[in-house]
């Protein structure tokens, strides 16, 4: 389809009337939005961006990257509040993660957990990052499995007592 | 219709302050974004719907083209529209790729809003007209709008239009036809839901 022919500018102007009519339109729009430029627009354009000129000026490729950089760090902001939650998922996730890799060797070891638990280093390390409530929970988590432990340890005995009155 | 001035017109003119602005004279550089702040404005504002973040992507546009011209990676030496455009219409498509995760109320936008005393009214077309051929854009696809405001905001020529896409001129006659077309039956669909609505 012959879409349009030149104009006088060697711009094109659509054959279809009602084209022809919604391209003045758009032109009007155009024209409508130019003139809405604000007061003043230009000046302080200019005043503001001559420092640009005179950095691109002192060192072009300074002033390329210094762009670009700034582009970049504007793409790797950190986004929506979706990511930012899921990331702090996945610290904590990560942090549950290690504590149970530290803890599950002195959890499948025989009897002294409570003593275990004591001597432990990685607790001090945790211990000092850690503060608050969290710090508390953690205490009421290691009187738990020292109870855990002394449990097993009774009911250990207690079979024994139960084969040798069998 | 009233055409902004191209810089085609006088390139050994706008060669000569380019020149000087990328010299670092700062008159020269008033020149140049005098000649085009309110033609990159005017895309800025077609996009934005806000003065204000008009303004804000204007200013990014020309904050580029002075670290460009000045650190001399300008190079396109009679091609500074075209150029200029390109940087204006990538700016664009940052804003339209973010613009996507925020929705727009067609209804409400800062320009239609506002009195606009400095604009005054177009010859020949009623405000309400194009009011409704500015909410009609937003139903046309990116790549159809940035033909649209190329042509009719930015003023630019077809061959220039080919330059800032890189595309052939007839491909861009085809385009704008088509982007036309697809203007004009999103009007037609706005007007039959307005009966519809009346009815």
């Amino acid at each position: 389809m012959m879409s349009g022919h030149p104009d006088e500018n060697g711009l094109a102007v659509p054959e279809d009337r009602t084209l022809a009519a919604l391209s003045a339109a758009l032109d009007a729009l155009g024209e409508r939005d130019r003139r809405s430029a604000p007061a003043g627009l230009a000046a302080r354009i200019a005043d503001a961006t001559a420092a640009d000129l005179r950095a691109g000026a002192s060192g072009s490729d300074v002033g390329g990257l210094r762009i670009d950089a700034a582009s970049t760090a504007a793409r790797r902001s950190f986004g929506p509040t979706s990511l930012r939650l899921a990331a702090a998922v996945a610290l904590v996730g990560a942090v549950g993660a290690a504590w149970l890799a530290q803890r599950a060797p002195t959890g499948v070891q025989s009897g002294a957990i409570a003593a275990a638990v004591g001597e432990d280093e990685g607790w001090s390390v945790f211990a000092s990052v850690l503060d608050g409530a969290a710090h508390e929970e953690i205490g009421a988590i290691r009187s738990d499995a020292a109870s855990l432990d002394e449990g097993l340890l009774n009911l250990g005995s207690s079979t024994e007592g139960l084969e040798e009155s069998l | 219709m009233t055409r902004p001035e191209t810089g085609e017109e006088a390139p050994s003119d706008l060669a000569r302050i380019l020149e000087r602005a990328a010299s670092g004279d700062n008159a020269a550089w008033r020149e140049v974004v005098e000649r085009y702040g309110a033609r990159v404005f005017a895309m800025a504002a077609s996009r934005c719907r806000d003065p204000e973040a008009a303004e804000e992507v204007t200013q990014s546009v020309f904050a580029t083209v002075a670290i460009k011209l000045g650190g001399g990676s300008y190079s396109e030496r009679g091609r500074f529209e075209a150029w200029l455009f390109r940087v204006t219409m990538n700016r664009l498509r940052d804003l339209a790729r973010r613009a996507r995760h925020r929705p727009v109320n067609a209804g409400t936008d800062g320009f239609d809003a506002r009195p606009a005393p400095e604009a005054g009214p177009s010859r020949g077309v009623d405000e309400q007209a194009l009011h409704g051929l500015r909410v009609a854009m937003g139903c046309l696809s990116d790549a159809d709008r940035e033909v649209i405001e190329l042509r009719h905001h930015g003023g630019l020529s077809f061959k220039q239009m080919a330059e800032v896409l890189d595309e052939p001129m007839g491909t861009l006659l085809a385009r704008h036809h088509r982007a036309l077309r697809k203007l004009r039956e999103a009007l037609e669909r706005s007007a039959a839901g307005r009966e519809g609505l009346a009815s």
